[in-house]
């Protein structure tokens, strides 16, 4: 049933929404990324990274319009409010990708350090640094979902820290996705820079309401000067009806620290890739992430890190529960350069699977050509442990707590991964509030 | 004679088709201990399994009463809630589940079951250390996830904590003894013979008579072929140690 009609939709009316687009000097830009995206289109099961996550089939089903430009309900208002937190260095709220400059603020950032909307960085007069810096990070790519987020890419925010400078709170970033009676595609584009032996800690909401579909395709280019630190954590829980992809690429130099963990729990479709280049000596990369799906949610993670530089670390722990028919995709490769000697490079996937209907796809990789690196992966996927439960059991414990102290115990693996205290308790909060809705819902059934 | 608090009457039990038990049957009244012996792959375990009601085991025939009422018509955690506990002769070990937290959650599913009110985090570790402090166990133990990378002892020890926690009316303890040292031994038998009761019973699974001289059973059979072959009181298990299986049983047929 796919529909090549509504797929071209992506590039209907791009030239003559063109000048409308933020950021003049962009131009260039936007028309290379369309070129890039019709040379191929949206991906699907032929192109070998998308082989397990049919994307061209899950777009074909809608006809993605222009975002809405509509007001805040008071529903979304007051989620947006719950997510605050008083240590909050910064907040910026984004409405179906766009910035809602009401409900931003900035109360604790430190001199110096810039934190914006992209569309607001982009109209003021000296945005000439940003452009000039917007697309480095990707570098030359002919991936086409890059190619059309270039093309149309609208708002996005902006983390700039100078050198030195730790931000002392987090910087909450909320995107909420509100859909309204017609599908709906937004192409943010996030950058994150922060000079040398600067530190951050960035915690993204992506939340949504139900409606219908909506497209997601954000990328973001995160730049780690020497000896820097980020620690970038995102709760995805979009639109019940929300197709995501969200890329993250990222530049780590010498003796910096990137840190990166996804809790994947709400949405019909996410996919969250990530590609992380670790350029200078000793620098780390921790990538990690937890996945939930049920129904058929369709779970998706797929992973680069490459190793340029001698005595680096990296660690990919991904753990997921897939219930009913949900499907799960990890793709995680660790490429280690010739010249990445003492590379440290681990790599772990598990999933439980609480349905026979549910699945899991799952591709390790390493490519190796360095000759002095210790590199590990594995993967697995299975059901709850029968000889555990029973164990349990025997000693009082109902069967579906048993049940779900197990399906917790297993997850506790990879949100051990989470080094803030806070978002690691928060994170843990929201699975067990998923794990309340599973086990009720399987005990009315 | 006390009322019987368990009666088994002729358990027939198939595992993957082939039959282990085969015709077993023993009453245990209230306060009594029993031991039971048998060589290897007699079907002790198997035993024990079907009392605490673990998948994989049919019985084609017979029953299992506890206080009357059909045991195998039970789940596991009803079983346990109405007082029977099985310590395992290989305790399960679960990964990412802290032991403080799985003695807590099972003692207070057992006064939810009751109707009693749950004992909160404190309540519960002042609890907890009372009976760890009476058998030996480091408080360290109660932190690291259940049995995982305890040795075998502190395994052993692990499951008497839990019986001791949640004091069973039927206590059935599968080689609880082996692979202790002599000072553990102690300690576990003690823990049993603390909970001895009019009204509380102990079914102990053993292949040395050095267990019952600390727990002394008031009834002791032999298992062997899935049948009881033979019953008596406490030298028979003496006798069996001066004699061995074979030539008992021979005895016995
Ligand atoms: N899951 C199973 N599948 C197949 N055979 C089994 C299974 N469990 C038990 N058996 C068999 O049943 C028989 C009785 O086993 P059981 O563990 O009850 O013996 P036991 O008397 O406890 O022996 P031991 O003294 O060695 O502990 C053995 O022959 C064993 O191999
Ligand atoms: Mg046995």
């Amino acid at each position: 049933m796919a529909d090549e009609a509504s797929l071209a939709g992506f590039a209907e009316g791009f030239d003559a929404a063109l000048s409308g687009l933020p950021g003049r000097a962009l131009t260039d830009a936007r028309q290379r990324g369309m070129a890039a995206f019709q040379a191929h289109g949206v991906p699907g099961r032929r192109v070998e990274a998308w082989k397990f996550t049919d994307l061209r089939r899950f777009l074909s089903r809608h006809a993605f319009g222009p975002a809405p430009t509509g007001l805040v309900d008071g529903d979304v208002a007051g989620r947006v409010a719950a997510l605050g937190s008083v240590d909050d260095a910064a907040r910026l709220v984004f409405l179906n990708g766009r910035l809602v400059a009401d409900l931003s603020a900035l109360p604790r950032l430190p001199h110096g350090v810039t934190v914006s909307g992209l569309a607001n960085a982009l109209a003021k007069p000296d945005a000439t640094g940003l452009v000039g810096l917007l697309g480095t990070v990707i570098g030359e790519t002919e991936d086409t979902l890059i190619g059309l987020n270039a093309a149309w890419m609208e708002d996005g925010f902006l983390l700039d820290v100078p050198a030195g400078v730790a931000v002392p709170g987090p910087i909450r970033i909320i995107h909420v996705i509100q859909p309204g009676k017609d599908a709906f595609a937004v192409h943010p584009r996030h950058v994150i820079r922060l000079g040398a032996a600067a530190s951050a800690t960035i915690i993204e909401d992506h939340i949504g309401g139900d409606g219908a579909a909506s497209f997601v395709n954000a990328v973001t280019e995160v730049t780690l000067a020497e000896g820097a630190s980020l620690r970038h954590y995102r709760n995805a829980d979009g639109a019940l009806q929300g197709l995501e992809v969200q890329r993250v690429h990222a530049h780590v130099a010498r003796d910096a620290r990137f840190e990166s963990f996804v809790l994947a729990i709400g949405g019909q479709l996410t996919r969250h890739e990530s590609v992380v280049t670790l350029a200078g000596p000793a620098a780390e990369a921790h990538v990690g992430g937890a996945y939930l799906g049920r129904d058929r949610q369709h779970r998706d993670n797929t992973i680069l890190v490459q190793h340029d530089a001698p005595n680096c670390l990296s660690r990919q722990v991904f753990k997921g529960v897939l219930d009913d028919r949900a499907r799960g995709v990890f793709q995680g490769k660790i490429k280690v350069d010739r010249l990445a000697q003492k590379t440290d490079g681990h790599q772990l996937n598990k999933s439980l699977l609480l349905s026979r209907g549910a699945e899991i796809d799952a591709k390790p990789e390493l490519e190796i050509y360095a000759d002095d690196v210790k590199c590990s992966h594995g993967a697995t996927a299975g059901e709850i442990d029968g000889d555990a439960l029973f164990y349990l059991r025997s000693r009082g414990v109902p069967e579906t707590a048993a049940r779900r102290l197990l399906v917790q115990a297993f997850l506790a693996e990879a949100l051990a991964e989470i080094s803030d205290d806070g978002v690691r308790d928060r994170f843990g909060a929201m699975v067990d509030t998923w794990m309340t809705e599973e086990f009720s819902r399987k005990d009315a059934a | 004679m006390t009322a019987p608090l368990l009666e088994i009457d002729n358990l027939h039990v198939t595992v993957d088709g082939r039959e282990i038990l085969r015709g077993l049957s023993l009453t245990i009244g209230a306060g009594e201990v029993h031991a039971v012996m048998g060589p290897n792959g007699s079907g002790k375990s198997t035993l024990s399994y079907v009392i605490a009601g673990r998948e994989g085991y049919n019985v084609t025939e017979g029953s299992v009463r506890f206080r009357g009422e059909d045991v195998l018509e039970m789940e596991p955690e009803e079983r346990s809630h109405a007082g029977l506990f099985l310590a395992f002769q290989y305790p399960l070990e679960i990964p990412g589940v802290g032991t403080n937290t799985f003695l807590r959650t099972a003692y207070n599913a057992h006064r939810k079951a009751h109707g009693e009110p749950e004992l909160d985090g404190m309540a519960f570790l002042k609890l907890v250390r009372e009976k760890t402090k009476a058998l030996g166990i480091r408080d360290e133990m109660l932190k690291r996830p259940v049995n995982v990378g305890f040795s075998g002892g502190e395994k052993k020890r692990n499951e008497i904590l839990q019986m001791a926690l949640l004091e069973p009316a039927l206590a059935v303890l599968d080689e609880t003894d082996s692979g202790l040292d002599i000072d553990a031994l102690k300690v576990v038998a003690e823990g049993v013979n603390a909970l001895r009761a009019p009204d509380r019973s102990a079914l102990v699974i053993t292949h040395y008579q050095r267990l019952l001289s600390y727990i002394v059973p008031d009834h002791v059979h032999i298992l062997a072929d899935g049948r009881i072959v033979r019953s008596g009181g406490k030298e028979l298990a003496i006798e069996l140690e001066a004699k061995g299986y074979q030539d008992l049983i021979r005895e016995a047929a």
